[in-house]
């Protein structure tokens, strides 16, 4: 699981196997489970980096794009731009 | 507007009243708390947020209210105060009504020590005059522009509005309410001056008198961005939330002949329109009274149509007379531009080509000795085919005010004319026509637009101790002058329609216009209005002076009693039963497509309480009043008005004292301490409960 649009499982994924990866005792499927999660936390990072990016620019530009910007949005804010 | 929550308003009306049963020492105990804690103040006005195309005006408060300490300002001096001495800022200012100008306003909105307005209205007026109007109204929707008359354009010529300082066309960060009850003005300045009142120069003690104002608009920018968000909501969203609507109502009119309205008027039928505008504007919503900048000259306008329904031979005159009642001219001429668009896409029986000539009835009531002057257009007036006609109509007038206490006089011919319905139909087409008023130049009117364009303003005065009923018949002399405009104006429009009998016959009655004035700017809830409405509306009758704001709902109180009023002077009593009236298609001698049928509810009988209901038969047509530029989608339109009202879910004002900031952090912290203290208290005496409460066996006694 975790194909490009799944951050969420991908968080899921390096909190729950946190663990098992790199504090449990060793065992011979480690190493798989430890690349998945080292992969899963980068994937992760990524889509912080790009929604937090987003969302900051969504927010602080939204009234200046006007009509881009109403149709980009869900829910419209009342009384302010 | 505000916003009217169906299901979602049922909610916690039941929710609450489910709570009182329930929880009886809990909701309604709060309740009584509430009123305990805050004085609401009822008898207000709001300003509120308008948009067109390009701006927003009026005000904005926060989603949960304004609050700011009151300070009284009596006069310019008290200001400093609230702009820099005060120490409890930001201060709601309680300002008297004289000190509302311009220049005050702007400093006001230049600080962020104020956190709202409340006006008091002045009594007497303001003797130097008040207009929060634009000192060129309804500057680019005219006719002048760069291509007709460009040095009329923008009143370069003449500046019709003088004193207009333009407020109702600025946009307040703050909310500002307009205080209508003197006594609670005194309530607000009781608990001011009991409580912030500066001592020995420096500031005064906590608890000090607040006010909190709601007035938060949802609508932002301009119409287009509004209306977009409307449409988009109503397309995309779950819960789609309209933000802004146009302003709209209906324009009243009628025939002298009855015309076929669902028909096209025969391209050789000639008709003389006659036209005023019906409503007003002040700096607050919903206050509007109008009586100098539109009532005086509608109720003219209505008494020239009884007179001239009485002419005998008023049915075989060559050309027929239309009477137009325009809704919304305040807001760039919504009512005329759309009777002018519909007539030029075919949608009205009455074609461009048909209109002989146009009439209008600009303010009237303030004459000058006696003088009504008429204004023309001087750019038509250089055409070579309209100005024989433009120069037959002045004459008809002039000679129309022969024998009536009216000096009818011309104005330069090379002044524009004043703002007026009649040019928006210029823009259209040169018709040849006039506009009368009371003012040469600028206008008389010191309160255009303003709170105080009341029945004082037009000098309308009645003698001490009489009786409502004898109010309203009650001919003051500003009834005696409109009558005498009427009964020039029904003389020239008879003569206009090809009429060459004798027109000294022809008068307008003073008693009507009596009637009238009292109705539209005193008290609707009258006998006569009574008698002349339909039974189920009943409720828009009121003891309060009517207001004349185009509003958002529709049809507003000034349109429906237009058309009543209209139906009453101009039409006939036909015999026909309640089930005739209310389907003239079952009705034998009924003609559904010339005739308006209203079934009214007649006069009280004496000595009884039942009331004798009758069938009016008139010529009396509604049609819509709104923008063409709503239309066409055209939000942000150059060519037609734009206006848009905000909606709104609470507006309301009410004081109460605050603490200071200390005194409610220390509350919250001991309120706090005191929770977890008993909450460690019940941990240990739970933990330890076999010490405390040990078996009785144990007591040693």
């Amino acid at each position: 699981g975790g194909f490009a649009l799944l951050p969420f499982l991908w968080l899921v994924n390096v909190l729950w196997f946190c663990r098992e990866a790199f504090l449990a005792p060793a065992y011979t499927e480690q190493p798989q489970i430890k690349s998945y999660v080292q992969r899963s936390a980068v994937g992760l990072l990524f889509w912080v980096v790009v929604l937090t990016t987003w969302v900051t620019i969504f927010q602080t530009h939204r009234a200046r794009w006007g009509e881009l910007g109403d149709y980009l949005s869900f829910t419209i804010p009342l009384g302010i731009p | 507007r505000k916003v009217s929550g169906g299901a979602a308003g049922l909610g916690p009306v039941v929710g609450g009243s489910l709570n009182c049963v329930s929880f009886s020492s809990g909701v309604c105990w709060a309740n009584s708390v509430e009123r305990k804690i805050y004085i609401p103040l009822n008898r207000t006005a709001p300003c509120v947020r308008l948009l067109n195309a390009t701006h927003q005006v009026g005000c904005q408060s926060s989603m949960n209210g304004d609050t700011g300490v009151i300070h009284v300002v009596e006069k310019d001096q008290d200001l400093n105060w609230v702009l820099a001495d005060g120490p409890h800022p930001p201060y709601m200012v309680l300002l008297e009504g004289e000190l509302f100008t311009r220049e005050l306003m702007l400093r006001l909105k230049g600080t962020s020590r104020v956190s709202g307005l409340a006006v008091a209205i002045s009594k007497p007026s303001p003797p130097r005059g008040f207009s929060p109007g634009l000192q060129c109204p309804n500057d680019g929707f005219g006719v002048y522009d760069s291509d007709y008359g460009p040095q009329y354009a923008h009143c370069n010529w003449t500046v019709w509005n003088p004193l207009g300082n333009g407020l109702s066309y600025e946009d307040f960060h703050f909310p500002i309410f307009l205080l209508e009850d003197a006594n609670e003005t005194q309530v607000i300045k009781q608990c001011y001056q009991d409580h912030n009142l500066p001592r020995n120069g420096s500031g005064p003690e906590y608890p000090l008198c607040a006010m909190q104002l709601f007035a938060h608009m949802h609508a932002v920018t301009n119409t287009v961005t509004c209306m977009r968000r409307n449409s988009i909501q109503s397309t995309f969203s779950l819960s789609p939330e309209v933000v802004c609507d146009p302003l709209s109502d209906s324009n009243v009119w009628s025939t002298l002949k009855p015309i076929n309205a669902s028909r096209k008027m025969d391209p050789a039928d000639e008709v003389v329109i006659v036209a005023t505008r019906i409503d007003s504007h002040s700096f607050f919503w919903n206050v509007a009274p109008g009586a100098e900048s539109a009532v005086s000259s509608f109720v003219a306008h209505l008494a020239a149509a009884e007179a001239l329904h009485k002419v005998p031979d008023a049915l075989t005159l060559p050309r027929n007379i239309m009477f137009t009642f325009f809704q919304g001219e305040t807001f760039d001429y919504i009512g005329s531009s759309r009777m002018v668009y519909d007539m030029e896409r075919n949608k009205f029986p009455v074609r461009l080509e048909n209109i002989h000539s146009f009439l209008e009835l600009s303010q009237v009531a303030l004459r000058n000795s006696s003088a009504l002057w008429v204004h023309t257009d001087p750019v038509s007036g250089r055409n070579e085919s309209v100005r024989p006609q433009v120069r037959a109509l002045v004459e008809t007038l002039l000679n129309s005010s022969l024998g009536v206490n009216v000096t009818l006089q011309e104005v330069s011919q090379s002044q524009p004319l004043p703002p007026s319905s009649f040019q928006r139909f210029l823009r259209a087409r040169p018709i040849p026509g006039a506009v009368l008023a009371d003012h040469r130049a600028a206008f008389q009117n010191r309160y255009y637009q303003s709170v105080y364009d009341t029945a004082e303003n037009i000098l309308m005065r009645y003698p001490e101790g009489l009786s409502p009923e004898e109010t309203l018949d009650y001919v003051t002399d500003t009834a005696q002058s409109l009558a005498e405009v009427a009964t020039v104006v029904a003389r020239a429009l008879y003569q206009l329609a090809g009429g060459t009998g004798n027109t000294s016959a022809i008068q307008a009655d003073p008693r009507t216009v009596s009637r009238m004035l009292y109705g539209f700017l005193i008290k609707t809830n009258n006998s006569w209005f009574q008698s002349i409405i339909k039974q189920d509306l009943k409720g828009l009758l009121g003891d309060e002076p009517p207001q004349h704001y185009i509003a958002v709902s529709y049809p507003v109180n000034t349109t429906q009693l237009v058309q009543f009023v209209l139906a009453n002077l101009t039409g006939t009593v036909v015999n026909f039963t309640k089930e005739e009236c209310l389907n003239p298609e079952r009705a034998p001698g009924a003609d559904k497509e010339m005739y308006d049928y209203t079934w009214v509810q007649g006069s009280r009988e004496p000595n009884s309480t039942s009331r004798v209901p009758f069938c009016v038969q008139s010529t009396v047509h509604l049609t819509k009043a709104l923008s063409p530029a709503f239309e066409l989608k055209e939000w942000g339109s150059t060519e037609y008005s734009t206006w848009t009202e905000s909606r709104w879910k609470d507006i309301r004002a009410r004081i109460f004292l605050v603490a200071s900031k200390e005194l409610e952090i220390i509350t919250l912290v001991v309120g706090i301490a005191i929770l977890v203290l008993s909450l460690l208290a019940t941990y240990f005496i739970n933990a330890k409960a076999h010490v405390l409460f040990s078996s009785p066996g144990d007591v040693a006694y």
